[in-house]
């Protein structure tokens, strides 16, 4: 049995999650040895030949997108999301669904012909075998990830918030000490507490976990001072669709 | 009629030739990433949140975007930032360069030089160059990972200063790989051999910023211009399929980026820099292939400011715990800020109202400045080689990554 084929696609994203695995360094030519890379857009020409397991990054805005991740999946033993975009549509899946006025607004001439839809996270288009969230994707998690992927197994993530990495790591907790709208307590772990531990309040890029309590949040958010509207900008930055 | 991919450029892009017998009858480069509507998206949105989303713009440049966003931001409070905070960003944005540069240079561009298909391929044949290259590219993602909190889509930068100081030893390590990698960097570029067809497209108009200043554009190193009136001459138009516009100044197209840099600077440097640029011809010979060694060059520029720099952060000793910040109050107020991304100039534009939520927003990048300057090039090139043979495509692709568009920040633009 050969080495197992592995593709790595972008749809409508800024690229950060396909870049960040250019930045494994020397350590991608390691993962080229352990799998055959038949896509890596940014950094070969495309093999032509089909993945085992496909890695799909960026949301989906546009019937090319769509019918490109419907033929991926047919094609494929195992499709995993990488990116926030790609779990749940990402800082871009914000605003009005219809977004016609937008388009007509951006570009005058133009944006009336522009075929694009709301974008929106694969699985509402098919099947997800696995999510790596993050805005970007963490090498680490991503390699831990890998791991088990390649050896055809779902791998074990953290099932447990934020605020938990962030205790472990003894920093002062910003939501209680510095009043800052940190989204930790709702957000999934995995990042390391990466935003808190560098002073600023998490953002909530890997999404929801399981049991988030946000009503309670969002009474720590009023007594703090913020507005509905502040509440719900505050949680529609990058979680799934906001409140 | 043929169309193709591009690989080797960041994003989705094709070029689409019509050709009649021998003849050229169009050429047209369309980006095929969709819109994302950024300018849009922030609307609503309160200025803290502004650089956070208007970096995902773009993952190669992030930093760029996060920085000119803060700036603009910060010029529309009327908020002074310290010296130190300065600094940590100047540091942070010549990682960035060194990582984008990295990438283009060695592994985007380079396989072209040697003939082949990727940097995987030259890593077999030559590996030193393709390790040089993952430790320029490896070095400016650990300058942007101490002083921006991440490789990419970085955090600390943020509205009146810096949420977070890296440590001394961290500083220190960026100095002690920077230094020896300026040497090795200079010299590999002497022996980058010619481009085939190089001296067939030639630069004909080119913007930057005017030295560091922050405010005034230089155009082909004669004419200096404020950022403001820069922005109402230039204009733009879109056609579908494309999803971008193409931008000209006066009906002219123009470059940006490190060859627009180079020929805009003042007067010649001293030094290493100064026999860099005249043994690969840089400033000679106006060659969009010249954008390729322009960007090696900058590598060896950035590595030597990024040791300046720390040197004097090292002197300031910066205390490592909290930020610095100065206080922030948002007032109904429009800023506007310019910033040489790796790609070239980077504008933006807020306007906000009196509690700091923004009303309207203009962003214009790169490669959008590029893409008609883009067109111009690869009709040229595809006129003259249509002569010689009917496989002109993989020459178009070595000169389009030789512009290096980055295609995810092309898809929005200014409204005017």
């Amino acid at each position: 049995m050969g080495k197992p084929k592995a593709g790595f696609y972008s749809l409508t994203s800024c690229s950060g999650d396909i870049l960040e695995i250019t930045n494994l360094g020397e350590d991608i030519l390691k993962l080229f040895d352990l799998v055959e890379v038949v896509h890596l857009n940014v950094a070969m020409p495309s093999t032509g030949k089909d993945p085992d397991i496909a890695f799909v990054e960026g949301a989906v805005t546009s019937m090319e997108d769509e019918e490109f991740l419907k033929a991926l999946r047919k094609k494929v033993k195992q499709l995993v999301g990488i990116g926030t975009c790609a779990c749940t549509g990402g800082v871009i899946a914000r605003g009005p669904e219809d977004r016609r006025n937008w388009l007509t607004d951006v570009y005058p001439e133009s944006g009336a012909g522009f075929d694009i839809t709301f974008p929106r996270p694969l699985k509402d288009i098919v099947t997800v075998d696995f999510s790596i969230p993050g805005c970007p994707i963490e090498k680490k998690y991503l390699l831990h990830c890998l791991g088990y992927l390649l050896k055809g197994v779902l791998p074990e993530v953290p099932a447990y918030s934020v605020c938990m990495e962030c205790k472990m790591k003894g920093n002062e907790c910003l939501l209680r000490y510095r009043s800052s709208a940190c989204l930790g307590p709702v957000t999934k772990a995995g990042c390391g507490a990466r935003q808190p531990s560098l002073g600023r309040p998490c953002d909530g890029c890997f999404g929801f976990y399981d049991d988030a309590n946000k009503e309670s949040l969002i009474e720590i958010f009023r007594e703090m001072g913020l507005s509905e509207d502040e509440i719900k900008k505050r949680f529609d930055l990058f979680l799934e669709r906001g409140l | 009629m043929s169309e193709e991919l591009i690989a080797r450029i960041e994003g989705h892009a094709n070029i689409k030739i019509n050709v009649k017998g021998r003849k050229l009858e169009s050429i047209k480069l369309d980006v095929l990433t969709p819109p994302r509507l950024f300018e849009k998206l922030i609307v609503g949105r309160h200025f803290n949140d502004v650089p956070t989303i208007v970096s995902r713009i773009c993952s190669i440049c992030a930093a760029s975007h996060r920085v000119v966003s803060v700036i603009a931001i910060e010029s529309a409070f009327g908020v002074k930032v310290r010296e130190e905070a300065k600094l940590l960003r100047e540091l942070l944005l010549h990682g960035e360069s060194l990582q984008s540069h990295g990438l283009h240079l060695f592994m985007l561009a380079l396989p072209d030089y040697y003939g082949k298909n990727s940097f995987v391929e030259l890593a077999t044949d030559m590996p030193e160059t393709v390790s040089l290259g993952f430790k320029i590219k490896g070095l400016g993602n650990e300058i942007q990972q101490a002083v921006g909190g991440r490789a990419i889509h970085q955090i600390i930068p943020i509205v009146g200063g810096m949420s977070a100081v890296p440590s001394r030893e961290d500083l220190k390590a960026i100095k002690d790989k920077a230094e020896p990698l300026i040497e090795a960097v200079a010299e590999f570029l002497k022996q980058i051999p010619p481009m085939k067809s190089s001296s067939l497209v030639q630069v004909k108009n080119w913007v930057s910023l005017a030295g560091n200043s922050g405010s005034d554009v230089l155009i082909n190193a004669t004419e200096l211009t404020g950022i403001e009136e820069f922005w109402q001459r230039i204009n733009e138009s879109s056609l579908p399929p494309s999803y971008t516009k193409h931008t000209l100044l006066e009906n002219e197209p123009f470059m940006v980026g490190p060859l627009a840099r180079m020929l805009n600077l003042p007067s010649l440097p001293t030094g290493r820099t100064a026999d860099l640029i005249e043994r690969l011809g840089v400033a000679k010979d106006r060659s969009v292939y010249m954008n390729n060694l322009a960007r090696g060059l900058e590598i060896v520029i950035f590595l030597e400011e990024v040791t300046a720099i720390i040197n004097k952060l090292l002197e300031m000793n910066i205390p490592e715990d909290g930020g610095i910040l100065v206080d922030v109050i948002p007032q109904a107020s429009k800023g506007v800020a310019a910033i040489e991304a790796p790609r070239g100039l980077l504008l933006h534009s807020y306007t906000f109202d009196s509690n700091g939520y923004v009303t309207a927003g203009d962003i214009v990048t790169p490669t959008a400045l590029n893409l008609a300057e883009m067109e111009r090039g690869l009709g040229i090139m595809a006129e003259a080689l249509l002569k010689e043979k009917a496989d002109i495509i993989p020459e178009l692709e070595t000169l389009i990554r030789a512009y290096d568009p980055c295609i995810s920040c092309s898809v929005h633009v200014v409204n005017l």
